[in-house]
């Protein structure tokens, strides 16, 4: 195994923690969870449409995902009766009733669609690891420049009182997501990305008291989650996307654990103040 | 006549830069809603409902809880439009106006939302909330002006709340958080303030400081200010005229009276849990 590969393998895990890390923040805090679900899961049905139609693999994954994400995004601030929650599953249900008919369509290719699914640390090349590191980058300063319009948008639940249009960086965010999400279909799967999208966000929102701890710890989470799971996969010669997944839970139980522990009786709380 | 407020700031489409009042007699006013219904799920929330209010007033909408004053005070906002009717504010009819215009329009609008209306997971400072205001008209820049900094310790200042700044907003008093949404508003320089029941949920000692900042703030800002509420006696000494809901339809919109706020105090203590004599609500006679 040559440093050149495992330097690669690293700059992903790092690329994809700090990526996935910030705007995790942003998805937790909007609770649209399941919207980056959906975002995932579409990004894995257009890799596997891009199979059959021999077209480019990232740049439909990324088209489909994108489009998942801002028809979501454009339903969460229309008049349509179901819940983002619901409609996020209806996306989700389909693009995964599109990615296992292809899978299951394929037989003898079916090997490296399943990398799709879980990921596979094998896949990932030098120009996919810039690639996200890239991104990672993007988003830092996206974040950097346009935080405090998002920080207004998770703070707000109902849309009143926000004094601008969401739409430009609700697009924006959108476009960036996407573009993470197809990123990492090889790194983590398309089935388990999700996941590193919400875990490391949800434990920071555990302890953090202000937006900036709540981003860097996000995003630190993010990362040790990528490279320790790397390193997991790699020590033990496991799946790289479960790994990562499964170390990025554990940081969450961690993070909930003193929650857990300093619980009182809710009643007994307010009868006693 | 009132041109829309529009037609002189950002760039706007030919079609509504400039959205004319179409009857005469609502021109000079700053609001004016005209016949407007608003129905949802075959229900009607508020049935023709007519209001007109000048420039400089300090309009008080009471009315019994699921009366429609919320409702009301979305459509003041251009954030609901009207089922029927038609709302016209700072001069541009709502309805009239496109995506991108309603949020034009909002930004001389500050709103006060009920308190239960933000997220409780995010831990935004009550600077960050502050900070908010003056995103007013953004649409991808984020990052606050030097005189932006410096308004928002003023504010703070003002409003006796700098040593609150660096706090999590969900950690403070329920009337701290409202004093901090009402120097959000007023961080974007609004020409309306709409405020919807800002003492509710308070113990008596905070609504009565707020109803006096509330006070404070019509006199030494030019402002005109509707306040929502179901407790007759949360309003403001400034406050000229009254308006009745009840229903979803207007009642009674007249001059401030004490004998038809006495009645109405009598008919909600009536109405209400026993509990909440004392002005403020009564949350241990909640079922959560």
């Amino acid at each position: 195994m040559g440093a050149s590969m495992v330097a690669t393998w690293l700059l992903a895990a790092l690329g994809s923690g700090v990526a996935c890390g910030l705007l995790g923040v942003y998805l937790v805090g909007l609770e649209l969870s399941f919207l980056g679900i959906a975002m995932a899961h579409a990004a894995l049905a257009g890799a596997v449409v891009a199979h059959f139609l021999h077209l480019p693999v990232e740049l439909t994954a990324g088209a489909a995902s994108w489009a998942v994400g801002l028809a979501l995004a454009r339903l969460a601030y229309s008049s349509a009766r179901s819940s983002l929650g619901a409609l996020s599953s209806i996306f989700l249900s389909l693009s995964m009733g599109i990615a296992f008919l292809g899978i299951g369509m394929a037989q003898g290719e079916a090997t490296m669609l399943q990398g799709l699914l879980w990921g596979n640390i094998l896949f990932v090349r030098p120009w996919q690891a810039g690639a996200l590191l890239l991104i990672a980058l993007a988003v830092a300063v996206f974040i950097a420049l346009s935080g405090r319009l998002l920080d207004a948008l998770i703070f707000a639940r109902r849309n009143e009182a926000q004094p601008f249009d969401p739409r430009y960086v609700m697009v924006a965010f959108m476009t960036l997501a996407s573009l993470t999400i197809t990123l990492n279909i090889n790194f983590v799967g398309g089935l388990l990305i999700y996941a590193l999208l919400t875990n490391p966000a949800a434990a920071a929102y555990e302890f953090a008291e202000n937006m900036t701890a709540l981003r860097l710890w996000s995003m630190l989470l993010g990362v040790l989650a990528t490279c320790g799971g790397l390193a997991i996969s790699w020590w033990f010669d496991l799946p790289t996307g479960a790994c990562v997944v499964i170390l990025s839970a554990l940081i969450y139980s961690l993070a909930l654990l003193p929650r857990l522990r300093s619980q009182r009786c809710p009643v007994r709380s307010a009868s006693q103040s | 006549m009132r041109a829309c407020v529009l037609s002189g700031s950002s760039p706007v489409r030919s079609r509504t830069s400039i959205v004319p009042a179409t009857s005469g007699e609502k021109q000079s006013y700053i609001i004016a809603v005209t016949a407007a219904s608003v129905v949802s799920g075959g229900r009607a929330i508020l049935s023709n409902v007519s209001l007109h209010i000048a420039s400089g007033e300090f309009v008080a909408v009471l009315g019994p809880n699921g009366a429609g004053k919320t409702t009301l005070l979305r459509l003041l906002a251009a954030s609901l439009l009207p089922t029927n009717g038609e709302v016209s504010v700072l001069g541009c009819v709502t309805d009239q106006l496109d995506t991108s215009q309603r949020y034009q329009l909002r930004r001389h609008i500050g709103v006060v939302p009920q308190r239960s209306l933000h997220n409780p997971l995010v831990p935004l400072t009550a600077g960050d909330v502050i900070a908010t205001g003056f995103l007013a008209g953004r649409r991808l820049w984020g990052q606050l002006a030097k005189s932006d900094s410096a308004r928002l310790v003023a504010l703070a200042e003002h409003f006796e709340i700098s040593h609150l700044l660096d706090r999590p907003y969900r950690v403070l008093s329920g009337g701290e958080q409202q004093k901090v949404q009402l120097a959000r508003a007023l961080a974007q320089d609004p020409a309306i303030l709409l405020l919807d029941e800002p003492t509710s949920g308070l113990d008596t000692a905070w609504q009565r400081r707020l109803v006096e900042l509330i006070e404070n703030i019509y006199h030494t800002k030019t402002l005109t200010i509707v306040m929502t509420t179901h407790h007759p006696h949360h309003l403001p000494p400034s406050c000229g005229r009254l308006v009745y809901l009840e229903g979803g339809a207007l009642t009674y919109n007249g001059p401030y009276d004490m004998d038809i706020l006495q009645e109405w105090d009598d008919r909600f203590a009536r109405e209400e849990s026993p509990c909440n004599d004392d002005g403020g609500e009564c949350l241990w006679a909640r079922p959560w």
